[in-house]
């Protein structure tokens, strides 16, 4: 009878410590990656190429929709297309060697593959036109840009964030789930 | 369950006759109220299943560490996403915003809108401006884009079953051709290109056409009746008064998508009007024509002849231009032989006469392609001429049509030529003779004998395996041409992106073969590229199209409008062509002399609405389309009476052996209504074997029991023998999946009660239902939705349409078998009256985004709620797969997708496949409940647009893409708080109803009745009806 308590208890011990150990691995691992910077606030990552909107969009004070031209016509934001950059490089600091990258794309026709900063996950269907139309500052979503030497999020971009502008009334924004959500 | 006949037999309604959407419904409500009564066909957990194997409360605890694992291994770092612009932004391109160019179909001639996204096609449409099919498509049409990117298409040229280059191909085949270039043979379909022919012309080359489905009995009868060769531009929409023998111009004769939609705007009971056009139908094989007239006969197809000489004679006799000729066939006489009431027949004759100049009578689907095919059309030519309708509703002069020059004795001519070794080089294009051909015909002998042959294919296919050259086809949206569909109207065909492989169209490679036919070509510059080759044949048109415009702005207007040529004032200069009586004499003699002999069982070989040729076996869309009539998916089948079934015991899906002339076939048997006994029918189209990986196997192959030794092939074989093989095979059908439970979904009246109340026909049992809670209100816009059964002929493009732009997934026969199917709009087939010859009506239903919603209160996780506009809004990641949605929904419009549909998640879609998706629409993945959004995404960009112009949206802002696709106008969707717009009009027409009304769920989708022009509503007879 004592064997069969010892044994009941041993067992129960062993369970207790796997568990417990299982416990704090699990844990270990969950904050890691928790913890771990992913996509959100503070995102800023390294660009193929080294562009600085804060010489560009800052110093030079170029309009933001004369390279992202798209923002107000399509649904989709567009990132300029090598030739834009051209309009200005094939003079401009031609010497550069980051310059020299974007006369290397446009002369063997392989497209610039940028860092996508703000990401919305697929399932989003964010209409940037319509935005624009309606008269809401590139800032008001992307921050000071043009005070960035790299593209940072400053902004959450979760649906909550975006629910709290639109919410507003004097917005008049649609609350519609299939709105964004088709 | 006997809820199905109580509620049967409590109803007691006005006159609605009793609907039956199945035979197996009609014949055993109960049984069949249980097996359908559950909400889905399966279910996880069956009696017994649970002892044996792991029942699922037991998989959810074995399971249950391991997930939670899983889902921590879920919250990793997010991966890295790119955006990758155009090095040179094309300047046309908007990524983001669709580009829409015109262009035309090769094969049928109609008029295309194609739209494409960031240089890639993702929808087809017709062109609205067009004059044939202005604005539509049928089924098939809508599914070209599937076929552009299906994965097994032929990606380069095959030298002896060997890939190679374009460069080797073309080399090989020019040193082929000089050495007999005065040999070279072309087999087409017919071609309809002017550039094309002026090219094959130029080079010498003989050309044959022939068309997939034998025209050559309306060729030659137009011919021998009138002294040309055409096929006419028959009239429709100038049609009051139409008699149909075994013509099927609503499903696949003709012009269908043409001649639907004039039908239908002829019966179009909106505006005010009061008036419709009749149609009567004679049919051996039910089809959407006889189903949509207002009178239908059953016959036998060896009848054809006799019911039309019949007509021919009282109405030559009531026209008071007696035919000698016909003496023998008196109304007595015919009724005898035929069956059909001679009081019957002398009312049609009347009518007709009545309608003189209005009328319209055509004859010749395939159903009628039997010995008797030549005279059948001398006798309905002599009929239309009598009645005055040739130059009114039969144009045969002016702008006739070009769609069939195929010529079958053309081809025996050739089999002749091959057989004795006088063609050196034959190139084939627009046919799978290997597949198309039957065995008997001797062809796969024949072109043994072929020193060269180059067949041009867009996949490796049957007729592949015996061709030394494979020319790899492009896709129609692949290359460059031009149509002229009718005479002096003329569309260019423009590609909307490069050709996905190392494939040309024939027009090119007759362009790059150009020099191996000799000098005498050049003497006669043959262009570049075919691009230059269609712009030489534009110069001509220029000339006489383009008065006061530049040849360049001539062009540009051209490619943008699609259509140039003589499509105004064409009416006013038809004129009517004499009638030869000696066509008349020689087809009554023939009808005299080939009496056949009455056997047991006739079997009638038709094409198919979803499947037509079989040319698009392996797409998939069209696989899964029901066929429109039968509902039965994925295969063909031999089509029967019940009562022909119920005296040799055959059930539905009794694999049954068919011989016929020492050939035999094994097929399953369905129970068709609306047949004489005695009469089989088998589709066409099926039991392809090497079409690629979808339509491989699908099927029976009938082909192989047609001869070719007369004028036409022969589709309507007698001295068939049939035997139950004891073999069982479960059909995949789409209608027998839900019941109706006694519930009044369609209603029906006759013109003459509709002229007296127009609200005739609909039957309200508890008018004005009270609702617990309180109404939306919309401020804004509330989308609406009105169908008119009038119009709908059941015709299925819409839900192709929808498939293609909202990427709704083909699930596959075995689903289907299990009712999964995923069409977010389906067409229910109502049934009345007896099975000899019931009644039909056609409803398109989708979910009906109601006020009520029972959908949107069980929704545990609010993965589907209302919109401030009237939508009832899915929204896929929130949903987690409880089904309690679609179980509630009482018009079981919601479709879940039980596997993994769109391979997302487990892989990447097989390349090409993936550009073919609408990326404005999400792609469900597996365990996600999805339904018809009323193409919100539409809606949006609709909206969007309107509010860049600081306007509200109008009519055709907006547009669904069932509303695009339908050829009849049957569908209007709209702003319904717009007084201006069609919907709210449309709204109030005395003949709407919602479905269910009766449950309070307040749909946004209004009915309108289906009015059948006769004098009262037919009596329904039989058991189980309401009166």
């Amino acid at each position: 009878m004592a064997e069969h308590g010892n044994l009941k208890e041993q067992a129960k011990e062993k369970k207790i410590i796997i568990g417990s150990f299982l416990l704090v691995l699990l844990s270990v691992i969950g904050l890691t990656v928790f913890l771990m910077p992913g996509r959100g606030v503070g995102y800023a990552p390294s660009q193929p190429i080294p562009f600085s909107h804060e010489l560009h969009a800052g110093q030079k004070k170029i309009q933001c929709l004369y390279c992202h031209s798209n923002a107000d016509k399509s649904p989709h934001a567009n990132v300029p297309s090598t030739a834009v950059c051209m309009n200005c490089h094939r003079v401009v600091k031609v010497d550069s060697p980051h310059i020299k990258k974007i006369w290397e794309s446009f002369e063997q026709n392989k497209p610039i593959q940028w860092v996508n900063v703000h990401v919305l996950p697929d399932f989003v269907y964010f209409n940037h036109s319509r935005h624009i139309q309606k008269g809401v500052a590139c800032e008001t979503c992307h921050g000071n840009v043009a005070n960035m030497e790299r593209v940072e999020q400053v902004s959450p971009f979760t649906m909550g964030w975006c629910i709290n502008c639109h919410r507003q009334p004097e917005n008049q924004a649609p609350l519609n789930c299939n709105t964004c959500h088709r | 369950m006997s809820m199905e006949k109580n509620s049967m037999e409590q109803k007691n309604s006005g006159s609605s006759p009793y609907y039956w959407t199945s035979l197996e419904q009609k014949e055993n409500p109960v049984s069949f109220a249980e097996e359908t009564g559950g909400e889905f066909q399966s279910t996880p957990i069956r009696e017994g299943e649970e002892k044996s194997g792991l029942g699922r409360r037991d998989f959810m605890k074995v399971m249950g560490a391991s997930a939670m694992m899983a889902s921590l291994a879920g919250c990793t770092r997010q991966p890295m996403q790119k955006i990758v612009p155009y090095v040179n932004n094309p300047e046309e391109i908007i990524p983001g915003l669709p580009n829409f160019y015109a262009s035309a179909c090769p094969d049928t001639g109609y008029g295309l809108l194609v739209k494409t996204r960031e240089g890639r096609p993702i929808k087809v449409d017709g062109n609205t401006d067009h004059p044939a099919n202005k604005g539509t498509l049928s089924a098939r049409g809508q599914a070209m884009i599937h076929d552009l990117y299906d994965p097994d298409r032929l990606r380069a040229p095959l030298i002896d079953g060997t890939e190679t280059t374009w460069a080797s191909f073309d080399e090989a085949v020019k040193s082929a051709i000089s050495s007999n270039h005065d040999s070279v043979y072309l087999l087409s379909s017919t071609v309809l290109s002017p550039t094309l022919k002026a090219l094959i012309a130029q080079e010498g080359i003989k050309h044959i056409m022939v068309d997939s489905f034998s025209m050559d009995d309306v060729l030659d009868g137009q011919s021998q009746s009138y002294g040309t060769r055409v096929f006419p531009r028959y009239r429709f929409d100038k049609a009051d008064y139409i008699v149909s023998i075994d013509a099927d111009f609503l499903d696949t004769w003709g012009s269908p998508v043409e001649y639907t939609k004039q039908f239908s705007e002829k019966r179009n009971l909106s505006d005010g009007r009061k008036s419709m056009n009749k149609l009567v139908a004679f049919e051996s094989v039910m089809r959407l024509t006889g189903q949509n007239a207002d009178e239908r006969f059953a016959i036998h197809p060896q009848n054809q002849a006799l019911i039309a000489l019949g007509l021919a004679n009282e109405v030559a006799r009531l026209s008071g231009r007696s035919a000698s000729e016909l003496s023998s066939y008196s109304l007595s006489a015919v009724a005898t032989k035929t069956g059909i009431p001679a009081a019957k027949l002398a009312e049609i004759a009347k009518d007709l006469v009545k309608f003189r100049g209005r009328s319209l009578v055509v004859a010749g689907g395939v159903a009628a392609k039997g010995k008797n095919a030549l005279a059948l059309q001398n006798i309905v030519n002599f009929l239309n001429s009598t009645l005055g309708n040739d130059g009114e509703t039969i144009d045969g002069t002016m702008s006739v049509s070009n769609q069939y020059q195929g010529s079958y004795s053309d081809l025996q001519k050739l089999l002749t030529s091959m057989k004795a070794g006088n063609v050196k080089t034959l190139i084939i294009q627009g046919l799978n003779p290997l597949y198309q051909f039957g065995e008997g015909w001797g062809f796969a002998e024949a072109l043994k004998k072929v020193a060269n042959v180059i067949y041009l294919t867009h996949y490796i296919d049957e007729t592949a395996a015996a061709a030394k050259f494979v020319a790899a086809e492009s896709h129609a949206f692949e290359a460059w041409g031009d149509v002229s569909i009718q005479k002096d109207v003329y569309s260019i065909v423009q590609p909307t992106i490069r050709p996905l492989w190392k494939t040309k169209s024939l027009l090119e490679m007759l362009v790059d073969w150009a020099p191996a036919f000799g000098s005498k070509v050049f003497g006669d510059k043959v262009e570049a590229s075919a691009y230059e080759q269609v712009k030489k044949t534009w110069k001509t048109l220029h000339n006489r199209f383009g008065q006061g415009k530049t040849f360049q702005d001539f062009w540009d207007d051209a490619l943008q409008s699609g259509v140039v040529g003589n499509t105004k004032n064409r009416d006013e200069r038809v004129i009517s062509r004499n009638f030869h009586m000696e066509a008349l004499r020689s087809a009554v003699s023939s009808v005299q002399n080939n009496v056949d002999v009455r056997s047991d069982y006739t079997l009638v070989l038709y094409p198919s609405v979803p499947m037509g040729n079989g040319s698009q076996a392996n797409n998939a869309i069209l696989q899964e389309l029901p066929d429109p009539v039968t509902k039965l998916t994925w295969g063909n089948y031999l089509s029967m009476s019940p009562e022909t079934a119920k005296k040799l015991n055959i059930e539905d899906g009794d694999i049954v052996s068919v011989e016929v002339n020492a050939k035999k076939i094994e097929l399953p048997a369905h129970r068709q209504p609306g047949m004489k006994e005695g009469v089989l029918a088998t589709a066409l189209g099926y039991g392809r074997q090497f079409a690629g990986r979808v339509g491989s196997g699908v099927g029976v192959s009938v082909t192989n029991l047609t001869t070719l030794k007369e004028l036409l092939p022969t589709y309507v074989l007698s001295g068939v023998l049939i035997a139950k093989t004891g073999r069982q095979e479960k059909l995949a059908c789409t209608q027998g999946h839900h019941t109706i439970e006694g519930r009044d979904f369609v209603f029906e009246t006759s013109l003459e009660e509709y002229r007296k109340n127009p609200k005739s026909g609909i039957v309200r049992h508890f008018p004005d239902p009270k609702s617990l809670w309180s109404a939306h209100e919309y401020k804004g816009y509330k989308w609406g939705m009105v169908i008119d059964m009038n119009s709908c002929t059941g015709c299925s493009a819409c839900v192709v349409a929808c498939s293609v732009e909202n990427n709704v997934p083909a699930v596959g026969k075995d689903q289907v078998q299990r009712g999964r199917e995923m069409q977010w709009i389906r067409i229910d087939r109502y049934y009345s009256g007896e099975t000899e010859n019931p009644e039909t009506i056609y409803q398109p239903m989708l979910c009906q985004h109601c006020d009520n919603a029972p959908c949107e209160t069980v929704c545990p996780v609010l993965a589907t709620t209302h919109s401030t506009e009237g939508l009832n809004q899915m929204t896929y990641n929130r949903c987690v797969g409880t089904k309690y949605c679609s179980n509630n929904c009482p018009y079981k419009v919601r479709r879940f997708n039980w596997y993994e549909n769109n391979h997302t998640l487990n892989a990447k879609f097989e390349h090409p496949v993936s550009m073919m998706k609408n990326p404005d629409v999400t792609l469900r993945s597996r365990g996600v409940m999805e339904k018809c959004t009323f193409c919100s995404q539409r809606i949006e960009l609709g909206k969007s647009k309107a509010k860049g112009e600081g306007r509200r949206v109008k009519d055709d802002d907006i547009r669904t893409a069932c509303q695009d696709a339908c050829p009849t106008n049957a569908i209007t969707f709209g702003d319904v708080n717009n007084p201006a717009s069609a919907v709210a009009k449309l709204q109030k027409h005395p003949r709407g109803y919602a479905v269910l009304e009766e449950l309070n769920t307040r749909p946004a989708v209004t009915y309108l009745t289906k009015v059948r022009n006769r004098a009262a509503a037919k009596s329904a007879g039989g058991e189980g009806h309401h009166s």
